[in-house]
């Protein structure tokens, strides 16, 4: 039996110490192990006195309806009785448990998404009061620098950002090409990257390059892109030719793929390259690449 | 081109035809900017069909070009004279210099025709030229 | 052991300055007086070759040649690229032929040298100019990578030659 975990928001005193007694009654017949946090845990799910507030920390937000009216699956009425909570927390389950393994959206996708939307609309984190606004492939923002920023956007979710329809607030203290902070929240979403780009039987082929040198990179980064700007090639071939993991080589494709630049993917025919020996023609460019101090 | 190089390019042409008439063994004078343009030719197009003075002009230029970078490398003095010898003939060029601009002259000469002569036409053709873009 | 690294691009692109930047040597230049100067308003251009090198030690050297840009030197392209690990072709975004003469060279010299060789540096460009070259590369059917470089600056030179290397590398591993 799956656990889940859940909190509530808005709801009044007397019925926030009932919960917990209803919770112990309808345990049997629960579909699913249900704890009950507080208010300020990441959770599964949060159960929302007023429609209109969604739930900061939680993947799913369940408000309850105070209407008199015929209520739709999904819909749950206030006051919050213990065979509403029971047919609330199954329904919850029954959502949860169908969402796939790899729910956790990318970030970084999400923002390419909003990036070439073009509508220059500004986003609003109200736990750090971090806004940004993206228009013309360049993100404005009022956070301190650009790291400060990938990593809230990174360990963010989608729900934490709410648009706000007044530009006017937000008053820029920090202006970056857009791509160039894709590419770095790319490289951050491992999870991700490996469950989306380590397909097997799939070649990748790059139709443009990143602007390695200038974006956050590594010297075995500038053999993938020549490898896969040169030919569509598995993930194995890019460990081979490069010396990083899997995990890594999708990452990179996947850092790729957000910042814009254009991924094909092929089914694999054939694809085999065996370790190369090291001859004097590889070590004159090694000692070139020494030289250039890479 | 400036348009007095382009007044000019007339009279060159009327001084490299009589150049050529004049020296025997002298079978064609280009007259080039030294970034690649042509001025003036007597005989380069009458060789051959194949023979564009225009080409001529700009590969006299990279030539003479490289040929002064290689005697400043390993220090030879004042260059007099750039030269290709072969089967059928010898070239000889030069770097004019002047205040607007600077020019480069290939003479080409018959195979008949020996180094020191070749040398000593050049050195004619050279201040023929010279004088009349300084007139 | 001798690599070769050419630089191409049309008159005024930074050939000669980008070799000038990364030489260890004193570099070998013809040039000559510009008469084009409405064109490109520089006093001197190129009329056969720069040349210049980077010292490998016991490994060999690199020889950095630069061809003359303007189309009449086309006779100097092949005898300079011939034997190159790589090009890299330099243009000017703020010349208004500057996409023209991309097409041209690319077109010119793809023949002299591999296209997977190939390493395209704009130089006054911004991100705008990357996609547009990019997709003019991607209507050909190349890939080619193109990057924002001042021929001035060693640093951004050495971004472009790393990419040579990481080329080259990899047609050592795979051919």
């Amino acid at each position: 039996m799956n656990t889940y975990t859940f909190s509530l928001s808005g709801l009044n005193d007397a019925n926030r110490e009932l919960v917990p007694c209803q919770l112990g009654i309808i345990k049997p017949y629960l579909t699913a192990n249900w704890v009950l946090c507080s208010d300020n845990e990441q959770v599964d799910a949060c159960i929302v006195n007023d429609a209109s507030t969604a739930a900061k920390s939680a993947v799913l937000t369940i408000p309850l309806v105070h209407e008199l009216r015929l209520l739709d699956k999904g819909e749950f009425d206030s006051p919050l009785r213990v065979l509403t909570l029971l047919e609330l927390l199954n329904y919850a389950e029954s959502c949860l448990s169908s969402v796939p393994e790899d729910i956790h959206t990318s970030m970084a996708e999400w923002l390419s998404l909003i990036a070439m939307s073009g509508s220059g609309d500004l986003y609003f984190h109200a736990g750090t009061q971090t806004f940004m606004c993206v228009l013309n492939k360049v993100l404005r923002t009022n956070a301190a620098d650009k790291h400060e920023l990938v990593d809230l956007i990174f360990n963010s979710s989608i729900t934490d950002w709410k648009k706000s329809e007044d530009v006017s607030i937000l008053k820029p203290s920090l202006e970056l090409p857009i791509t160039s902070l894709l590419w770095s929240l790319g490289l951050k979403e491992r999870t991700y990257a490996t469950q989306k780009w380590n397909k097997p039987d799939t070649l990748y082929r790059l139709l443009s390059w990143p602007q390695l040198g200038h974006w956050e990179s590594t010297a075995p980064m500038f053999r993938l892109a020549s490898l896969y700007g040169r030919k569509a090639a598995s993930i194995k071939t890019g460990v081979l030719v490069s010396g990083l993991s899997e995990e890594e080589v999708s990452v990179f494709l996947h850092a790729c793929s957000v910042s814009g630049l254009k991924v094909n993917t092929e089914k694999e025919e054939t694809d085999s390259v065996t370790q190369p020996p090291i001859n004097a023609s590889l070590s004159v460019l090694q000692a070139f690449k020494a030289k250039l101090g890479l | 081109m400036s348009q007095q190089l382009v007044e000019q390019s007339e009279r060159l042409e009327v001084l490299l035809r009589s150049l050529s008439e004049e020296y025997e063994g002298l079978r064609f004078v280009v007259l080039a900017t030294s970034d690649g343009f042509l001025v003036a030719h007597a005989g380069a197009e009458g060789q051959s069909t194949d023979m564009d003075p225009n080409r001529i002009a700009t590969m006299a230029v990279s030539f003479t070009g490289l040929s002064y970078s290689l005697a400043s490398e390993c220090e030879i003095g004042e260059v007099k004279g750039a030269s290709v010898e072969s089967s059928e003939g010898l070239l000889l060029s030069r770097l004019l210099f002047t205040e607007e601009t600077d020019f480069v002259l290939l003479t080409g000469f018959k195979r008949s025709v020996n180094h020191g002569i070749a040398n000593w036409t050049l050195q004619k053709a050279y201040d023929a030229v010279f004088d009349c873009l300084n007139a | 052991m001798l690599l070769k690294v050419v630089f191409i691009g049309p008159m005024g692109s930074g050939k000669s300055t980008a070799i000038q930047t990364i030489s260890e040597i004193k570099p070998v230049k013809t040039e000559a007086r510009n008469t084009e100067r409405f064109k490109v308003d520089k006093p001197t251009t190129t009329v056969g070759m720069d040349f210049g090198e980077i010292n490998l030690g016991e490994h060999g050297k690199v020889a950095l040649y630069g061809v003359p840009g303007q189309r009449r030197f086309d006779f100097m392209w092949p005898i300079i690229t011939k034997g190159a690990m790589g090009a890299i072709l330099l243009l000017d975004c703020s010349q208004d032929s500057c996409w023209e003469d991309f097409k041209y060279f690319v077109d010119a010299f793809t023949k002299f040298v591999d296209p997977s060789s190939f390493v395209v540096a704009l130089n006054r460009a911004d991100e705008s100019d990357i996609d547009h070259c990019n997709q003019l590369l991607m209507d050909e059917g190349l890939t080619m990578p193109v990057f924002c470089s001042d021929p001035r600056s060693e640093q951004d030179l050495t971004i472009l030659l790393h990419v040579l290397i990481s080329n080259a590398e990899l047609r050592f591993l795979l051919d």
